[in-house]
């Protein structure tokens, strides 16, 4: 713990801007204004414009987040396997971990954004009562290492006019029960992405359709997106989303205070090892399909112009949290059965970060 | 002789020294002007501090001077945009100016800056969260002149 302290303690000193007083302007060496008609000047060059990626009042991007994730107690009810024996409820006192995550502008020009990511999530179960592994070694892995989700992505903003631009995205995440001290094999990074097509009228709306290569909902699935960022003429609410993934109305209280409502789905395959079988099973690609819709409410405050702390407050409902062998399309409405379907109760969570942004 | 060879010698020095400065002045000075950044809805005036080696700007020209309600737009602090100082303190160095600050009068935030000029009528202005220009954005501002 002591380690994350000196890292929040570097990021909240990290490299502050001063805002600068606009009081007692430098006199100009040679004042023409008086003769100038701004009004009636020309470009020399063609100066194409561009949609920024952006609009007025919106949540600040992360580039650097560090938070902690905390779910309170709950239960989890495995299913057999096949004929096994049904295994009574195992308790779960908690389910917690950090969360990390980079977002670096490796090119910035008005004409093309590349971001480049860095995310980890872990959750680490506590269980009160586990039952022993029968037929569903569930229970045991998550006691065992917890899940852990480590992943890259590559953002590009690719505006074509001042109004008409496209975002693409790919992302590759290893996701499992594995350990540092036992990482998984880079042959089971799953793969997602997502390309849309929008359009910015003007500095407070934008919008895009697109499609996109989702585990949103446990399995791989492609799903239509609809993007849309909105502040509205007053400047002290919007709306921002990326359906069906996340929806939130934004109050913007102040400059530094704003305050979000809505919901995200968090969704993802996970790799449950078997090597050495350890659960004595005959086959070692057990994928566990983990969905869960967050409905929260989120305060985020700026400490500093650059330093942003995150509050967040919800209920986590689970979607899924079934077993399944290997990786394969699972659109909604399959009926393919699944290894196992594990009832995982729907506790509070809590969610707090502190976030270097690009405001 | 050694007299004569003194005096050429701080001649020589003094002519190299002058040209050099004359130099400096004339590439530092090319900054100085009217500029459009790459979204087209603002004009900012480069100009010279007087008595200082110093660069600044100010927002001269708006596309759209006035909000919905017809009052004067104004940033988040409330702080009217039009003839606002939106970049200040950039000085010449190594073909570029630099140490200097812009001002987002959109979000009201303040990053660093540095400014390079692309041609006599091409500048890249970069923004940055931090003082080494890790994390930013460069946009393209070009030279207005009048008709």
């Amino acid at each position: 713990m002591t380690k994350f302290f000196w890292i929040l303690l570097l990021i909240c000193c990290v490299l502050p801007i001063s805002v600068l007083a606009q009081d007692d302007p430098p006199m100009e060496e040679e004042d023409e204004d008086s003769f100038v008609d701004y009004s009636n000047m020309v470009q020399t060059l063609e100066n194409k414009a561009f949609a920024s990626s952006r609009i007025i009042g919106q949540v600040p991007i992360k580039v650097f987040s560090l938070g902690y994730d905390f779910q309170t107690a709950h239960t989890l009810e495995p299913e057999p396997f096949g004929n096994g024996v049904a295994s009574p409820e195992n308790e779960i006192n908690s389910a917690q971990g950090i969360r990390f995550g980079i977002n670096y502008p490796v090119y910035s020009k008005n004409s093309f954004l590349l971001n480049l990511g860095l995310n980890y999530a872990e959750t680490n179960y506590s269980f009160s009562s586990l039952t022993p592994a029968t037929s569903n070694p569930l229970p045991q892995a998550l006691d065992n290492n917890g899940l852990r989700t480590l992943g890259f992505t590559a953002t590009a903003f690719k505006p074509f006019n001042e109004k008409r631009f496209l975002i693409l995205q790919l992302g590759a995440n290893l996701n499992g029960d594995y350990s540092f001290s036992d990482m998984q094999s880079l042959k089971y990074t799953r793969y997602s992405g997502a390309a849309i097509y929008g359009i910015k009228p003007n500095d407070r709306k934008m919008w895009g359709l697109g499609v996109s290569r989702t585990y949103l909902g446990g399995s791989l699935n492609y799903l239509p997106v609809y993007y849309m960022m909105y502040t509205a003429p007053s400047k002290n609410w919007g709306l921002e989303m990326l359906l069906p993934a996340r929806f939130q109305y934004r109050r913007n209280l102040n400059a530094k205070n704003l305050l979000l409502a809505g919901w995200e789905i968090e969704g993802n395959t996970y790799r449950i090892s078997n090597d050495d079988n350890i659960y004595n099973l005959p086959f070692n690609d057990m994928e566990l399909r983990r969905s869960e819709l967050r409905l929260r409410i989120t305060w985020e405050h700026a400490i500093t112009p650059q330093i942003w702390f995150s509050a967040q407050a919800g209920y986590r409902y689970n979607w899924s949290f079934d077993l399944d062998r290997g990786d394969f399309f699972r659109p909604f409405g399959d009926d393919t059965p699944f290894l196992a379907e594990n009832n995982l109760g729907n506790p509070a969570y809590f969610n707090f970060s502190i976030n270097w942004v690009s405001p | 002789m050694t007299k004569l060879l003194k005096l050429t010698v701080i001649a020589v020095l003094f002519a190299v020294t002058t040209a050099f400065n004359a130099d400096t002045d004339k590439d530092a000075g090319a900054i100085v002007g009217v500029w459009m950044p790459s979204e087209g809805t603002a004009y900012v005036k480069i100009f010279k501090e007087k008595g200082k080696e110093v660069y600044h700007g100010k927002i001269v020209w708006l596309k759209v001077p006035n909000d919905e309600a017809g009052n004067p737009r104004k940033d988040p602090n409330g702080k009217e945009i039009l003839n606002m100082l939106n970049l200040r303190d950039f000085v010449y160095e190594d073909d570029e100016w630099v140490d200097g600050t812009i001002y987002d009068p959109k979000s009201g935030n303040t990053y660093y800056s540095t400014i390079e000029m692309v041609n006599e009528d091409k500048l890249e202005v970069r923004g940055s969260l931090d003082p080494f220009g890790l994390v930013g954005r460069t946009d393209t501002w070009v030279r207005m002149k009048t008709k």
